[in-house]
């Protein structure tokens, strides 16, 4: 090890040498993504270098993993898939990942280049155009120590307190820039600390980011039936003066009566644990976080004139989170509960931030991850300023071919206003080699009014009954038909969705769909149909498809954002080398 | 184990108190016969259920700021067309489309561009109504790099206005490409506007864009020097539905793109 260092140094005095050489000014760590290129390929080029000439024998592994998304876009007014560049005057977007992965000697080195060329992934309403190192990091563990540099992806428990991640499908990358370190306290706790601003695209927020974890795992023994993980979680987050100036000068257009003094820190701390019992698991989780300053949508403030102003409003709050599950898992049945209460529990970079931006935590959502169609057409997002909710699911195996599940989902205001509710029952049966045959009716009850912002709407009430059948041919060759009918009379009315899918295994699968707004509210009615194909081969997966697709709100994991209408072609690759 | 809790417990409940801070009072300072003024082009629609509460809030700066805040609400965009079922005119125009055309749409609405400027720790120059009185504050106490006056005659027989804009060089900007441009904005206009609590028929709309009078890309100027003196004249025509009581002429000058960065900004009503 100390050979290696010694190496790299060396070699970081010739290459410093150089680069000085060619340039007036030394070389300065600064974030920007040719510095960090530099000093990642740098690192590469020493590690690589010292292993050749010294470890022949040991070899490393390289991974690299390329994921693009292309669309050809073609104006279509009559369902609102005009008026942006793309449809302008670009008439191509696309997003492009490349990620490679790097590991020897105990390292661990990462580089993406992300590519968006008039994207509307950012924002659905306009271009983006950029090109750059989107992550690189270096990860080491040696014996009880460890660190991460870089762009990190990490949670404390649940998220709940603090949560690094991406979601790239919502444009979403919140990864931390900074350092981590963790350390193996014994065999049954360990710890971590970090600090860092969190990512912005290709830069940064400038309020700074910190916390500290401790984890452990207690098992009398390898085969005993009970454990127990206990944990605890710290971060702190630091306004920059700028966000703090920008704040104060808002706060200073307040009436009296709506001012207050922000701070530039604030603290949040969970206590969590899991304990797991023979078929039994149970998680708990309660954060709080201290006074802070929330965005409240849907404020009510008054002007200097005395009139009442509804809308947007900072408000300095305190903040909690109590979230549990409980588990049992048989062979013939299985049964999960889930339950949450949220108090004025939103931490972001900075206040000013709205909608999934500068989000440093994250609280799950209590209702099921739908994947059909019109079933994940009202998804629920996460309130921060509050609310309560239960969801319970249960499974019920009747014969080894015959499932049965029934799911439901319940989501308040602190004030007892009906959010959110959900029923569903779906039989499954599969007859191996043969068939599955799915059929199933959900009920939603979705407060619009709260999750879109849109004033003096109904809530909506659906019914929503689905078929799923497959059919097997023989080991390859796959029919599956996918229909969907939603009932409601309110929002945009009912909607019927078709999809018919052949599959050729391992290498084909040929799609057509089309949704229709069979009953609107009012408009007209549209076909939204959608055909393609996907091709599979080795670690590459390759698909072409043409989507008229509708304009909606999309949730993926509790976060929504704002979908666009679509019409055009889109090529997707995902391979991996 | 419990030594490194303990430990960990101690940090954690270290003092964390701060000193307070202050709210900012006062209007900036402002010294010479010009003051550096702010432009705020909003982004509004007359089906965004949010954009009153950002009239609103915009309202309150220009009470706070008076002329060195000049507002230009530009109606345009997703909550503009369709309009709702009650509004009985056309607040969208094609200066307002240009304008989208040349920045975009905002991801959100209401939104405002101040100064077309991309601020230290942003990535658009769309800003929502959280920001929009810190960055006022903070360009408005900028020292002024030139001064804009404006002239305005008004013909009401022929519903013409004939504008001269003199622009005093404050600073040497001899090297800059810069450009004037002057817009017709209009105040006090009664039409339909969607609320959080439905649609209100007799909404006051404000600073509403009417026209540029120079292109919308804005006029190339005469390089600016010290103590420096040039007259732009304009003139135009408005139609008969246009209150000439409730027209005022702003005129801004700018950088060119990619930057957009406005420079200076003044407003004066026609009559």
């Amino acid at each position: 090890m100390a050979k290696l260092f010694n190496s790299i140094l060396t070699r970081t005095q010739i290459v410093y040498n150089y680069y000085k050489g060619f340039m007036s000014a030394p070389p300065v760590c600064r974030h920007s993504a040719s510095s960090a290129l530099f000093i990642l390929l740098f690192i590469f080029l020493n590690i690589h270098l010292y292993g050749q000439e010294q470890v022949e024998q040991n070899t490393g592994t390289f991974n690299v993993y390329l994921t693009t998304q292309a669309g050809l876009f073609i104006r279509d007014s009559t369902i609102g898939a005009s008026g942006t560049p793309q449809y302008d005057h670009q008439l191509y977007g696309s997003e492009t990942w490349l990620d490679t992965r790097y590991s020897n000697w105990g390292f661990d080195l990462g580089l993406r280049f992300d590519i968006y060329h008039n994207s509307n992934l950012i924002n659905p309403q306009a271009s983006f155009n950029k090109q750059g190192i989107g992550r690189w990091f270096i990860k080491r563990d040696v014996e009880k120590l460890g660190f991460e540099a870089g762009y990190i992806y990490d949670q404390i428990g649940s998220g709940i307190i603090y949560r690094a991640y991406e979601q790239r499908n919502l444009g979403l990358d919140n990864a931390l820039y900074g350092l981590k370190i963790n350390y193996q306290l014994s065999d049954r706790w360990r710890v971590k600390a970090f600090s860092g601003k969190q990512k912005k695209q290709f830069d940064t927020y400038e309020s700074l980011i910190k916390g500290i974890g401790i984890e452990g795992f207690l098992k009398k023994s390898d085969t005993a039936a009970f454990s127990w993980a206990p944990g605890f979680g710290f971060v702190n987050r630091t306004l920059d003066d700028g966000s703090m100036n920008n704040l104060l000068a808002t706060l200073a257009t307040y009436q009296k009566e709506d001012q207050f003094l922000p701070e530039y820190n604030n603290y949040a701390w969970t206590l969590y644990h899991q304990l797991l019992w023979k078929r039994w698991s149970m998680y708990l989780e309660s954060a709080f976080k201290t006074t802070d300053v929330l965005n409240d949508p849907n404020g009510n403030r008054k002007n200097a004139s005395g009139e009442n102003i509804l809308g947007p409003k900072f408000i300095n709050k305190q903040g909690h989170v109590i979230y549990g599950s409980l588990n049992y898992g048989a062979r013939a049945w299985s049964i999960s509960v889930e339950g949450k209460r949220t108090s004025y529990f939103g931490i972001r970079t900075r206040p000013q931030e709205e909608a999934n931006n500068g989000l440093i935590h994250f609280v799950p959502a209590m209702s099921r991850q739908n994947s059909y169609r019109l079933l994940s057409f009202y998804q629920p997002a996460t309130q921060d300023l509050g609310e309560i909710a239960f969801q319970g699911q249960v499974s019920l195996s009747l014969t080894d071919q015959w499932n049965i599940t029934a799911h439901h989902s319940t989501i308040n205001d602190l004030n007892g206003t009906k959010l959110y509710r959900e029923y569903l029952m779906e039989s499954t049966v599969i007859q191996s080699e043969d068939y599955t045959f799915i059929l199933g009716v959900q009920h939603q009850q979705y407060n619009q009014q709260v999750y879109e912002g849109k004033p003096q709407v109904p809530i909506v009430k659906t019914i929503t009954p689905y078929l799923d059948f497959t059919k097997q041919f023989n080991e390859t060759h796959a029919l599956r038909i996918d229909l969907e009918y939603m009932s409601t009379r309110q929002d945009q009315g009912s909607w019927t969705n078709l999809l018919v899918e052949y599959s050729i295994a391992p290498r084909w699968i040929f799609s057509a769909s089309d949704m229709y707004n069979i009953a609107p509210v009012k408009g007209r009615k549209n076909n939204y149909y959608t055909s393609g194909v996907v091709y599979s081969k080795d670690g590459t997966r390759a698909g072409i498809q043409y989507v008229r697709q509708r304009a909606g709100i999309v949730c993926t994991g509790g976060i929504c954002r704002y979908e666009p209408a679509f019409n055009g072609i889109k090529f997707n690759i995902e391979s991996r080398f | 184990m419990n030594k490194y809790l303990g430990l960990v417990f101690m940090i954690i409940c270290m003092s964390c108190s701060e000193v307070p801070v202050v709210l900012p009072i006062g209007s900036g300072p402002s010294t010479g016969a010009y003051t550096q003024n702010v432009l705020i082009e909003e982004y509004t629609g007359v089906r965004c259920q949010n954009c009153p509460a950002g009239a609103k809030t915009l309202e309150e700066l220009k009470i706070i700021h008076g002329e060195r805040l000049v507002i230009v609400s530009i109606h345009g965009g997703f909550f503009a067309q369709p309009p709702n079922l009650e509004n009985k005119l056309r607040l969208d125009n094609t200066s307002g489309q240009e304008l989208i055309n040349i920045f975009n749409q905002p991801l959100g609405y209401p939104s405002g561009m101040i100064n077309r400027k991309v601020f230290e720790s942003q990535s658009s120059r769309f800003l929502g109504g959280n920001f929009w009185a810190g960055y006022v504050q903070s360009e408005k106490i900028k020292a002024p790099a030139l001064g804009i006056e404006l002239d305005i005659q008004h013909t009401p027989a022929q519903k013409q206005i004939r504008i001269e804009c003199d622009v005093h060089g404050l600073m040497d900007l001899s090297g800059e490409p810069l450009r004037l441009s002057i817009c017709i904005v209009e105040n006090k206009i009664k039409d339909a506007q969607l609320t959080p609590t439905g649609v209100d028929t007799a909404y006051i709309h404000n600073h509403v864009l009417r026209t540029f009078v120079s292109s919308i890309q804005g006029d190339v100027l005469k390089p600016i020097v010290v103590n420096d003196k040039k007259t732009y004249t304009y003139s135009a025509t408005y139609p008969t539905m246009w209150n000439p009581d409730q027209l005022a002429i702003v005129a801004f000058i700018h950088n060119p793109g990619p930057s957009y960065e406005v420079i200076q900004v003044v407003e004066k009503k026609v009559k």
